[in-house]
């Protein structure tokens, strides 16, 4: 972009202003307001990328195409219908691509970079300027060429939506199956995606909400020892595994929610009698106790600007998303649509707040604006769970339970929802960061 | 008494001079009776005396009305025709005074010319009485003188003597009556003198008075006439003043009403002239209103046919919040885009290509319906959060 100095902008006034002046007598420019847009996803191709003949290990093209596609974002063309597969611009002939009503084209190729990797370049498209409006190098590794795929989606899709993409973030969630022996719990780390999936902590007994920590580093969550009759809240590190035990008492140890700045976990603890929700100070080991109410509190969530702790409670006789601030000060209700909220979500940029809503046709995942208190509802039910923002806001990602459960990831806006097919009962998604 | 004796030729002399000096007297009184009164009975000097001065008094008090005749006429000359009835009335009045004193003194100068003949008559009747005595007394003298001359001797002494003393006495007497008649006369004459200025005096006054009077009058009627025709210059110069004021009054009134006219003449061609305007607009402006409302129909349409064709090709980016953007596309009569220029800052980089591409994903623009409505410029404002 150009820059513009206090200078130009002076000139560019006057220029403006000596201009209108010129053209008032004369007719004026049609003026025309825009203020609706399309419903439609983006059009885009992503043609195959060249590789001087030879065989990539990855279909880079397929991953990207898959990840836009995912998003709901994106209406990418299925390659079977792509009437050319040009790698190079020069080779392009847009107005093929403009018949195909295909707006946008990425094309690119990828070599060996002689030191086992490979050199990726692409471009980006613009078929009805018919020129390139971004163009891309970046080297990966030779067995980096997924992420290099989805760094690619992330590139694309930044230029379109307008916000980072979310390809190179990676989920945990619980699994549940049955094996010889009897049910194992998992805890699942995998790509977004629910590829490279790596179990991070596996038990007989129940494991349950994980969380993650802002950095991605470290999840948080909760592990039962049927045995011993009790739960443990801890926190592990994912490179080391090391687990820190944060809180074992009796009682419910559970839903915990990292602050922002990572330095302070919130959790729901009953060793006195009720769940109340207290923060536990990460770097003094200081638990300090924030609600005291002889309803439940729990499933507590952190404003992104670390002053608010959001949380479920049935003080007004059902489940309820109450706000107070980060010293358990100044409560107050936040939901007052549908029979009951609970299991809220803070979005990434502090505006809505993500819910599960229980109404007549059962628990649907919902999108409150918290400047407006609109409640959008983006999933079909009837038993959906957990739902957690993608790191962007672009989505959510939430579990399915019922016959099949499974994980989906929505919209914000409700439009597109996928399935991350997986085999077994899945639980508990968590998003977590964006990865780069 | 021997003196007169031997001196009767001094009696004799003196008796011849009184002769004489009475001669002298008659034809002295004779001379002065062509003007001489008739009261000289008493004395031939006093008459004589007396009918001269008075005819001298008379001519002068003839003079004066003469005088006094000649300045009314001079002043009668002088009023012009014009003179109005109260000039003319005093001119009357100052004729008939002056006829009244001419004929006073005509009269006067008949009785006069009267008394004259008839003092004339009595004269000669006592010239010739006086002719007989004298030439008895002659007679008489002579034989006087015989018989005296006989006596002479014895009387001439005594006569002489007895002359002498009458003489004398007589001399003293007649000195004495002639110094009384001188005093007499002279104090007559102081009187008549005196009568006389006192005539000339109240004349003198009498004119002075009425010359005074004439003067007045004339300073009078002077004045009067001055002030006549000072009133009457005053009225003409009012009159002419005044017509000359209700000239210009009625020529400026003409010029008003005039001006008048002219300005309500203009003011209604004016007026005219306006409403035909005023019709002309409305009328104008009801086609152009027809024009404009055909027109903003078609660029109504038209430009929602824009709009719509943009909108359907905007994909606004989801992550992109609060976008606004202005952008200035220029086209070509058949709709086909020539320019695209992005004025400012959209809020972000996807928001600037979406904007774009959603422009030249609508190229061509849907075409203007008319010429009327087609503008090469285009202004598109994306305000999707407004």
């Amino acid at each position: 972009m150009k820059a513009t100095t206090p200078r130009s902008i002076l000139l560019g006034t006057a220029a403006l202003a000596l201009s209108l002046l010129a053209i008032m007598p004369a007719r004026a420019a049609l003026q025309v307001d825009i203020t609706e847009s399309a419903d439609g996803a983006v059009p885009i191709a992503i043609a195959p990328f060249d590789s001087s003949g030879q065989t990539l290990p990855l279909d880079i093209a397929q991953v990207a195409s898959d990840d836009l596609e995912s998003t709901g974002l994106f209406d990418v063309l299925d390659r079977d219908s792509m009437v050319a597969t040009p790698s190079d611009p020069d080779e392009v002939n847009y107005q093929n691509w403009r018949s195909a009503s295909v707006d946008n084209l990425v094309v690119g190729s990828a070599e060996a970079n002689g030191s086992g990797g490979y050199r990726i370049r692409f471009d980006l498209l613009d078929v009805y300027q018919e020129r390139s409006i971004s163009s891309f190098q970046l080297n990966a590794g030779g067995n980096e060429l997924r992420d290099a795929a989805h760094t690619i989606a992330n590139l694309v899709y930044e230029k379109f939506i307008g916000e980072k993409g979310y390809f190179l973030s990676r989920i945990a969630y619980i699994t549940m199956a049955q094996e010889s022996g009897g049910l194992r719990y998992r805890l699942i780390v995998s790509d977004y995606d629910g590829y490279n999936p790596a179990t991070v902590y596996s038990s007989r007994d129940p494991i349950m909400s994980p969380a993650w920590s802002p950095d991605g580093s470290k999840l948080a969550y909760v592990a039962f020892d049927v045995d011993r009759g009790r739960s443990s809240l801890r926190v592990q590190d994912l490179a080391s595994g090391n687990i820190r035990e944060i809180s074992a008492r009796e009682g419910i140890n559970g839903a915990p929610a990292w602050s922002p700045d990572g330095d302070a976990l919130a959790l729901t603890l009953s060793y006195r009698g009720n769940p109340e929700i207290y923060r536990y100070d990460l770097n003094t080991n200081q638990l300090t106790q924030l609600t005291n109410n002889g309803a439940i509190d729990t499933e507590a969530t952190w404003s992104p600007d670390g002053q608010h702790i959001a949380f479920t409670s049935d003080r007004g006789g059902k489940p309820q998303i109450y706000r107070m601030r980060r010293d358990g000060s100044q409560v107050e209700r936040m939901t007052y649509d549908g029979e009951s909220n609970q299991g809220a979500d803070f979005s990434p940029d502090g505006d809505k707040l993500a819910l599960v809503q229980k109404s007549g046709s059962g628990f649907r995942i919902a999108v409150q604006d918290l400047e407006t208190n609109n409640i959008r509802i983006v999933s079909e039910g009837p038993l959906d769970d957990s739902p957690n923002f993608a790191p962007n806001g672009q989505a959510i990602i939430y579990a399915k339970q019922g016959r099949n459960n499974e994980l989906a990831t929505v919209t914000i806006d409700g439009e597109t929802k996928t399935r991350l097919s997986q085999s077994g009962e899945v639980r508990e998604p968590a998003w977590g960061p964006l990865g780069y | 008494m021997t003196t007169l004796r031997d001196n009767w030729r001094a009696v004799i002399l003196a008796v011849g001079v009184h002769a004489v000096v009475a001669a002298l007297l008659f034809v002295g009184v004779n001379f002065a009776t062509d003007s001489a009164s008739s009261r000289g009975n008493r004395g031939q000097e006093i008459v004589q005396a007396r009918v001269i001065e008075p005819a001298g008094a008379d001519k002068d008090e003839a003079s004066d009305p003469s005088a006094s005749d000649t300045e009314p006429t001079e002043t009668e000359s002088e009023p012009e025709p014009e003179t109005p009835s109260p000039a003319e009335s005093e001119q009357a009045e100052a004729s008939a005074e002056a006829e009244a004193e001419e004929k006073k003194a005509e009269a006067e100068r008949r009785a006069e010319e009267q008394r004259r003949e008839a003092e004339a008559k009595r004269q000669a009747e006592a010239k010739a009485e006086a002719e007989r005595k004298r030439e008895a007394a002659e007679r008489e003298a002579e034989a006087e003188a015989e018989r005296k001359a006989k006596e002479e001797a014895e009387a001439e002494r005594r006569a002489e003597a007895e002359a002498k003393r009458k003489a004398e006495a007589e001399a003293e007497r007649k000195a004495e009556a002639e110094a009384e008649r001188k005093a007499e006369a002279e104090a007559e004459r102081e009187a008549e003198e005196e009568a006389r200025k006192q005539a000339e005096r109240e004349a003198r006054e009498k004119a002075e008075r009425e010359a005074r009077a004439e003067a007045e009058r004339k300073a009078r009627e002077e004045a009067e006439r001055q002030a006549r025709e000072e009133a009457e210059r005053k009225a003409r110069e009012e009159a002419q003043r005044k017509a000359e004021a209700e000239a210009e009054r009625k020529a400026k009134a003409e010029a008003e009403r005039r001006a008048r006219e002219k300005a309500a003449q203009e003011a209604a061609a004016a007026e005219q002239r306006a409403r035909e305007r005023a019709l002309r607009e409305a009328m104008a402006r009801e086609a152009a209103g027809r024009r404009d409302a055909a027109t903003s129909r078609e660029r109504g349409a038209y430009i929602q046919a824009i709009k719509d064709r943009v909108e359907s090709n905007w994909i606004r980016p989801p992550g992109a919040n609060d976008i606004s953007c202005k952008v200035r596309v220029e086209q070509l009569p058949g709709g086909q885009i020539s320019g695209f220029e992005l004025l400012g800052s959209c809020g972000g980089a996807a928001a600037e290509r979406s904007v774009e591409q959603a422009i030249r994903k609508s190229d061509p623009l849907p075409r203007a319906p008319s010429d009327a409505v087609f503008e090469s410029e285009i202004e598109f404002n994306f305000e999707p959060d407004k």
